[in-house]
């Protein structure tokens, strides 16, 4: 319970107002921090430029890669010499040959530049040697 | 199994990088600058109150000033605080009690000299 002399006292601390507190002083930058921050931009700016740059060029040369690829699906000596048959450019083959046939004995008979590892044979010849009816 | 001498340094090194981040974040208060409207220009009574008020423990202060100019209950400054009421109660006590004797010894000593 407060005595009197301590509501007196209370009534007294009262009368001073508090006042407003005055903004936060802003932290002003040295100017070495300055000077690093200014270098920290220049530098992440030029590395922002190399990775757009490395970027750009990669997309480029990729799309010119899938472009000579789907140019060449069609064109059966490009398979013959260069990659094994698959079955997409075995399905082009087929729509561009006259009949199964011939397409198996244009590829069978034609010399095979890309040597097959030991123990694997080219489908190509063996469906060649095949005697299939059609 | 973590290396002493890799696991003292570490400690040591956040240790400083958390004291340099506090350091950042305190800016330290103007001594001279006021904080009360005083009644009937009494700026040496409010001088004598904020140098009293600087003198007590914090717990004490905080309660004080809560109770006094934002004039929360003892209650409400409980809730606040995560104390009891008898513990918040008797800060204030010590609080009105040191403060006044500050405060009254402070203009006895000016009166006298």
């Amino acid at each position: 319970m407060p005595t009197l002399d301590d509501e007196r006292f209370e009534a007294y601390l009262k009368q001073f107002r508090p006042l407003l507190p005055e903004p936060l002083p802003a932290v002003a930058l040295s100017r070495g921090a300055r000077r690093t921050f200014a270098l920290g931009a220049w530098a992440a700016a030029a590395v922002a430029a190399l990775v757009l740059v490395a970027l750009t060029l990669h997309i480029r040369t990729n799309r010119a890669r899938v472009t000579e690829i789907v140019g060449n699906v069609g064109n059966p000596e490009h398979f013959q010499e260069s990659q094994p048959l698959t079955m997409r450019s075995a399905n082009a083959l087929m729509a561009k040959a006259p009949s199964f046939k011939a397409m198996v004995d244009d590829m069978a008979f034609r010399s095979q530049t890309v040597p097959l590892p030991k123990g694997k044979h080219s489908v190509v010849a063996v469906l060649g040697k095949e005697k299939i009816k059609l | 199994m973590v290396d002493k001498k890799a696991y003292l340094f570490a400690c040591v090194r956040n240790a400083a990088l958390n004291d340099s981040k506090l350091r950042d974040r305190n800016a330290p208060l103007d001594p001279d600058s006021a904080w009360f409207s005083p009644p009937d220009r009494d700026y040496a009574g409010e001088q004598n109150l904020r140098r009293a008020l600087e003198a007590l423990p914090s717990d004490q202060r905080q309660v004080m000033v809560l109770h006094i100019w934002g004039e929360l209950t003892f209650s409400q400054i409980s809730d606040l605080l995560d104390l009891s009421s008898n513990t918040v109660a008797s800060r204030y006590r010590y609080a009105l009690a040191k403060l006044r004797d500050s405060m009254f010894a402070k203009e006895n000593s000016c009166a006298n000299s």
